[in-house]
C-alpha cells in the first residue's frame, strides 16, 4: 500500500523552474522586440540620422583601406568588391578622398559632390550636407581622419541606397544598443531565476522525499515543517500534517474498535462453548466445531489489529531459530493429536530487526495451514535460515503455480472472495511480513508438497 | 481441593462451576473483588480462578495485593485479554498460569490439575497418563497398575515428561534436570534413555507413547487424548 498518498510526482510535469524560464525567455524577447521597434522608429522618424550613420561607417570602412604607399604619402587600396560597389551604381555612391594638402588621393562618382567641400586645413572634423537633387537628396559627408595624416579628409556621397548599406548599419546599430546590453541581463536574471527558484523550492522537495517514505499504517509520523519553509510550502506541509493526523485517529479508531469487539466476543464464545459441553449429542458437537471456528476468527481478528498496533512500536531484536523453535514446541501437541509430526531444523538462521510477536504468529499460522494440508504419518517441518529466512514445508497436494504468485498479495489488499473460505490466516501472516518489509514466496517441493518462506531483510550488522 | 472461582459473567461462573464441581471439586463462585477479598479471608483455598475486567476493579490489581498478603496459592487468570503484554505482565503480577477465553472445559480442568500438581502445592503423588502411572514419593512406574522396573534416569525422564503430560519438554530442560554439572552427556544419551523408556512402556502394553519432536525435544501423550 505504500506510494498510494498520490505524493509521487508523475513524468513529464513541468518544474516551476522551468515554468518561470519559459516566462522570463518570452518577457525578454519582447522587451528586445520592443528596443529593436524603438531603435527603428528613432531613425525612422529622421532619415538623414541613420544617412549621416550611414555615410560616417562607409568613411570608415575606406579609412580601413589607406595605407602608406611607397613613397611614404598614403594611397588607396580598394577591394574589387568595394570598388564594384561604386562602379555599379555611379548615380548613387562616391567618395573623394584628399590628403593634408588638398591633393586628391583617389576618388570615384566625383560628380556626385555637387556643393564644394571644405578645404582640409580649416575642414571642421564633421562637415555634413544634404542637398536637395531632383527626385531625391544627395547626402554628403567629409571626415577628418588626423590619425591618417592631419587634415586627411574622406568625403562620401550617397545619393540613393540601391545596395541597402543602410540596413546593414541598421542591424549594427540594433546589436549594438539593444542586443549586448540585454542579452547578459536577460542571461543573468535567468540564471538567478534559476538558481532562487530551485533554492526556495528545496524544502518542498524534502518534504516530498519524507511523504513518499512515510507509512502511514505507523500512525505518529509527520512531515519536517521546520522554520526555514517558505510560507506557501509551509501551508502545504501543514495541511499535509493535518490529514495524517485524522488518518492516525481513523486508524486507531479502528484498531481499538476491532480489538475490543473480538475481546466482547470471547466471553459469550466461553459461555456458548461450555453451554454445548453440557447438552452433549451429535447436534452439540456440530454446534461446538462452529463455536470454535468461530473463536478461531475472533482470535484472529484481534492478532490483526495488534499487527496493525505492532507496526507503530519499534523493533526489538529477534532470533528466528528461536521462534521456530518456540513455535514447533507449542504446536507439536497438536500435530501429534492429528497423527502428524512436527519438527524443527536450525540450518543457521540469523537474528533479525522485527516484533516477535508479529513473526510468531504468521509461522503459527503456516504451521497450522500446512498440519491441515500434508496427509497424516507426514511431517511438517520448520527451517529457520541459512539467514534471514524461516521456512515452513509440508507433503501436501502443493498450490498450484498459477495460484502461488499473488497469493498473499489478494489479503493484503483485502480480497473478501477469498476471505471466506481461507479465514484470516494468511492475511495475517501477509500484514505480518508487510510491516517487517520482508516478503512471502510459495514453492513446490522435490517429492511433493509445498514449502512457504518468510524473507526477512537482512540484518544490520551487530 | 477447594477453589475460588472469581467471574462477573453470571453465566460462565455457573458453567464452569458446575464442570468443575462435576470433576470433584469444591466451588465458591463470586462476581466481584470485594466478595473474593471477603472469600481469602473466610477460608482456604487450593487454587483460585481469576476474571480480569471485573465490575469493582481490575483482576490484575487485586491479584498484586493479594501476593503480597499470600504467596502459596496457586491463581490461574481466565480472561478474554489475550495479547502476549497481557500474558506477560499477568504472570510478571503473580498468576501462575494464563488462559484466554473461550476455553473448553477439558482445558480448564487440565490447567487446574497442572497448577494443584506443581512441586510444593498439595496434589496427590501419582502422576498420571493415560494406564501409565508413577508414585513420585515410592519412585516407581506401573503399567495398567502392573509395575515396572527402569533405572534411576529413566525414573526421573518419567516423571519430568508426566509432569507435563501434553507439552513438549525440550532437550535442554531434559538434560539439565537428568544430569548433574559434572556429569559428561554423550550427545546420544537422551536419545538413548528415551528409546529404552519407550520401550519398556511398549511392551508393558502402555497407551500412552513418549514422541520425538525433532529439533525440540520430546512429547509424553496419552493415545486417544484430544
Amino acid at each position: 500500500m505504500t506510494g498510494r498518498l498520490g505524493i509521487g510526482v508523475p513524468r513529464q510535469r513541468r518544474s516551476v523552474a522551468q515554468l518561470i524560464t519559459v516566462r522570463l525567455v518570452v518577457v525578454a524577447i519582447l522587451v528586445m522586440a520592443a528596443q529593436v521597434v524603438l531603435v527603428a522608429f528613432h531613425y525612422g522618424l529622421d532619415g538623414s540620422r541613420l544617412g549621416l550613420r550611414v555615410a560616417a561607417s562607409e568613411a570608415e570602412r575606406l579609412a580601413d583601406h589607406v595605407a602608406a604607399g611607397a613613397d611614404g604619402r598614403p594611397v588607396l587600396d580598394l577591394p574589387e568588391e568595394h570598388a564594384a560597389r561604386y562602379r555599379r551604381h555611379p548615380d548613387a555612391y562616391g567618395f573623394r578622398i584628399v590628403d593634408g594638402r588638398g591633393n586628391v588621393v583617389a576618388g570615384m562618382n566625383d560628380g556626385l559632390f555637387t556643393v564644394p567641400l571644405p578645404e582640409p586645413a580649416t575642414a571642421p572634423d564633421l562637415f555634413w550636407r544634404t542637398i536637395p537633387d531632383g527626385t531625391g537628396q544627395v547626402r554628403i559627408l567629409a571626415q577628418r581622419f588626423d590619425a591618417i595624416k592631419p587634415g586627411f579628409l574622406i568625403c562620401v556621397a550617397i545619393a540613393a541606397d540601391p545596395d541597402h548599406t543602410a540596413w546593414g548599419v541598421l542591424a549594427h546599430e540594433v546589436m549594438d544598443h539593444v542586443a549586448i546590453p540585454m542579452v547578459p541581463l536577460a542571461l543573468l536574471l535567468l540564471a538567478v531565476n534559476v538558481f532562487a527558484v530551485r533554492r526556495t523550492l528545496l524544502p518542498l522537495g524534502r518534504a516530498a522525499g519524507q511523504a513518499r517514505k512515510l507509512d502511514v499504517r505507523r500512525g505518529g509520523l509527520r512531515l519536517d515543517a521546520g522554520e526555514d519553509l517558505p510560507r506557501e510550502v509551509h501551508a502545504l506541509v501543514s495541511a499535509v500534517n493535518a490529514a495524517l493526523g485524522r488518518a492516525d485517529e481513523v486508524l486507531r479508531f479502528q484498531r481499538d474498535f476491532t480489538a475490543n469487539v473480538a475481546h466482547e466476543l470471547r466471553t459469550p464464545l466461553a459461555v456458548l462453548l461450555l453451554e454445548l459441553d453440557g447438552i452433549g449429542g451429535p447436534a452439540a458437537a456440530a454446534a461446538k466445531r462452529d463455536v470454535q471456528a468461530m473463536s478461531r476468527l475472533v482470535d484472529q481478528l484481534l492478532r490483526v489489529a495488534q499487527l496493525e498496533g505492532l507496526a507503530a512500536e519499534p523493533p526489538a531484536r529477534v532470533d528466528l531459530a528461536e521462534v521456530g523453535r518456540e513455535t514447533v514446541r507449542r504446536l507439536a501437541p497438536l500435530a501429534v493429536d492429528q497423527g502428524r509430526e512436527l519438527e524443527f531444523q536450525d540450518d543457521g538462521a540469523a537474528a533479525v530487526a522485527g516484533h516477535r510477536d508479529a513473526i510468531a504468529g504468521a509461522l503459527r499460522n503456516l504451521v497450522e495451514n500446512a498440519l491441515r494440508a500434508t496427509p497424516r504419518g507426514t511431517a511438517v517441518t520448520v527451517v529457520a535460515g541459512p539467514g534471514a529466512v524461516i521456512e515452513v514445508r509440508d507433503r501436501g497436494p502443493g498450490i498450484e503455480p498459477a495460484l502461488r504468485d499473488g497469493l498473499f498479495d489478494r489479503f493484503t489488499q483485502g480480497d473478501r472472495r477469498t476471505r471466506g473460505a481461507a479465514g484470516l490466516g494468511l492475511a495475517i501472516v501477509a500484514k505480518a511480513m508487510e510491516i517487517h518489509a520482508g516478503g512471502v514466496t510459495v514453492a513446490g517441493r522435490a517429492g511433493g508438497g509445498s514449502c512457504v518462506r518468510l524473507l526477512f531483510p537482512e540484518p544490520p550488522p551487530p | 481441593m477447594r477453589l475460588l472461582l472469581v467471574e462477573d459473567n453470571e453465566r460462565l461462573a455457573g458453567l464452569m462451576a458446575g464442570g468443575l464441581a462435576r470433576a470433584g471439586f469444591a466451588v465458591d463462585a463470586f462476581g466481584s473483588l470485594e466478595e473474593a477479598d471477603a472469600a481469602v479471608a473466610a477460608a482456604d483455598y487450593d487454587l483460585i480462578l481469576l476474571d480480569l475486567g471485573l465490575p469493582d476493579g481490575d483482576g490484575l490489581a487485586w491479584l498484586k495485593a493479594f501476593r503480597g498478603r499470600s504467596q502459596g496459592i496457586p491463581v490461574l487468570v481466565a480472561t478474554a485479554r489475550g495479547g502476549l503484554g497481557d500474558r506477560v505482565s499477568g504472570l510478571d503480577t503473580g498468576a501462575d498460569d494464563y488462559l484466554v477465553k473461550p476455553f473448553e472445559m477439558d482445558e480448564l480442568l487440565a490447567r487446574c490439575r497442572a497448577l494443584l500438581r506443581r512441586p510444593g502445592s498439595c496434589l496427590a503423588t501419582v502422576l498420571t497418563a493415560g494406564n501409565v502411572a508413577f508414585d513420585t514419593v515410592s519412585r516407581r512406574i506401573s503399567v495398567g497398575g502392573r509395575a515396572i522396573d527402569a533405572p534411576r534416569r529413566e525414573l526421573d525422564l518419567m516423571e519430568i515428561l508426566l509432569r507435563r503430560a501434553g507439552q513438549v519438554v525440550t532437550r535442554p530442560v531434559l538434560e539439565e534436570s537428568l544430569y548433574g554439572f559434572n556429569d559428561e552427556v554423550t550427545p546420544n544419551a537422551l536419545e538413548a534413555h528415551v528409546s529404552r523408556l519407550r520401550r519398556r512402556l511398549a511392551e508393558a502394553g502402555a497407551d500412552a507413547a513418549i514422541h520425538t519432536v525433532r529439533g525440540v525435544g520430546y512429547l509424553l501423550r496419552a493415545e486417544g487424548a484430544a
